[in-house]
């Protein structure tokens, strides 16, 4: 509930129009965002700024230095965190009263069906044609607002999807501007390309304004508009969407389809981290060049004794360089969160030298499902 | 007949301009094929057409002073 003596939000309450009802909308919207990087970043300061209730956060990267030009929640302390732990910390300094929810993973279709119906609207603010699909598409079967954003070297681009109401007769989404993905490749990334900085800061705070006003019912959105945006000339350019009789070739027909939907191709350039259960996880202590960690706190219990394992505690991971060489690692804690955060950030650390894998679950399902196997 | 061609994003790489001035087409098929044409690379590119500030799916006239926008998808983040 609103509280009238808190000064927070008073500078928006007072704005024509906005009022304590806009204020308590923002309080009790939920809204996901996904990707904490250039875009990310600028939208999800603004949102927890702004007094958004619910906020979760869908990155499965860690911080590193060529971020931190753009990416504008973090800090140079921060580099080999999880983006989702970092973002959540900073966030949740800047705003207590907002509840984060962090995803410190890779969105796969199962988790767009499982993740978005909690909540109210989406961000993309992602960085590959495979996730802005995979998302366009869960948010047309989920019929939930998309709010998508992508910026190329010194332009951006900037739309709402999947919404009605206003001026809108048929929503439309991002397969009526672009049927396809392009092929792999064809399209320089701001990794290959390069980004100025303030680019994608203009544009995600452009989508924190949007998602505000679809919230809040204030002004008129992109509903079915593309924006675009170029910092060289401050051009700002805006065209009307439709739908396009080949938005349908590619897209799923329902939630079945999309599930068996093959969005990423498999790379293996990038490390990916894998959670197993405890089977595999049983499975994989027997192979001779696999280390286990467990990244728990020296004082936790229960102590493992039932197989030889490293002990590196998370808070020293995030200290400093990683000590572990070995090429297969699986990491574990007491419930599987912490072990996936490490996994993560073992990950990044060495794209490509290591295979890295998270005991599902942690050590206590583990133990009990040990003692379940007995019992048998 | 003068159209005018607004080119974004990456696909200025491929033209060598942002703005380029194109005669003789008469409607958006046409457009395609001549800046296929002129730009080979061009054909493997995804691009969306605006014209007059509409995107189209279909095959549009154009007259003279239609103002046509070539979109790519952008994918950074």
């Amino acid at each position: 509930m609103l509280n009238p003596s808190n000064n927070r939000y008073h500078r928006q309450i007072i704005l024509d129009g906005f009022g304590e009802s806009g204020q308590q909308k923002l309080l009790d919207a939920k809204v996901l965002v996904i990707g904490a990087g250039g875009l990310g970043c600028p939208a999800l300061l603004y949102l927890a700024a702004a007094g958004v209730g619910q906020i979760g956060i869908i990155d499965d990267d860690a911080v590193s230095i060529e971020n931190l030009h753009r990416q504008v929640l973090f800090t140079t302390d921060d580099i080999g965190l999880p983006k989702t732990l970092a973002a959540a910390k900073r966030l949740k300094a800047l705003n207590p009263a907002t509840d984060i929810t962090e995803y410190p993973f890779r969105l796969t279709p199962t988790s767009c069906m499982e993740i978005f119906p909690n909540y109210d609207m989406i961000l993309d603010c992602t960085d590959n044609f495979a996730t802005r699909y995979m998302i366009n598409d869960a948010c047309v079967l989920l019929h939930k607002p998309l709010v998508s954003a992508a910026v190329s070297q010194y332009e951006g681009q900037l739309a709402v999807f999947q919404v009605t109401g206003g001026h809108v007769e048929e929503p439309v989404n991002y397969r009526d501007l672009f049927p396809e993905p392009p092929p792999d490749g064809l399209i320089r990334n701001c990794g290959e390309a390069g980004i100025l900085g303030v680019l994608p800061g203009i544009i995600g705070t452009l989508q924190a304004n949007e998602t505000i006003k679809l919230i809040t019912g204030i002004g008129v959105t992109l509903a079915n508009r593309l924006l675009t945006f170029d910092i060289r000339t401050n051009t700002m350019t805006e065209l009307v969407l439709t739908r396009s009789d080949h938005r349908n070739q590619s897209m799923p027909a329902d939630t079945q389809a999309f599930l068996q939907m093959e969005y990423e191709r498999p790379c293996h350039t990038e490390t990916t981290v894998v959670e197993i259960g405890a089977s595999t996880f049983d499975m994989m202590l027997k192979e001779p060049d696999v280390v286990a960690v467990d990244v728990r706190e020296p004082h936790e219990h229960p102590l493992v004794t039932e197989f030889k394992h490293l002990r590196l505690p998370l808070s020293v991971m995030h200290e400093g360089p990683n000590p572990i060489t070995a090429r297969k690692v699986v990491f574990f804690c007491q419930t599987g969160v912490r072990s996936l955060q490490a996994a993560s950030m073992l990950a990044a650390a060495r794209p490509g030298g290591h295979e890295v894998f998270s005991l599902r679950g942690g050590i206590m399902q583990w133990k009990s499902q040990q003692k379940k196997s007995q019992h048998d | 007949m003068d159209i005018e061609v607004k080119v974004f994003g990456q696909l200025t790489d491929l033209t060598g301009s942002a703005a380029l001035r194109i005669c003789d087409v008469r409607d958006t098929d046409e457009l395609r094929a001549l800046l296929a044409d002129r730009y080979p690379p061009l054909k493997d590119h995804p691009y969306a057409i605006a014209v007059d500030r509409k995107i189209i799916s279909v095959k549009t006239n154009l007259e003279s002073g239609s103002v046509v926008v070539l979109m790519p998808p952008f994918s950074g983040g």
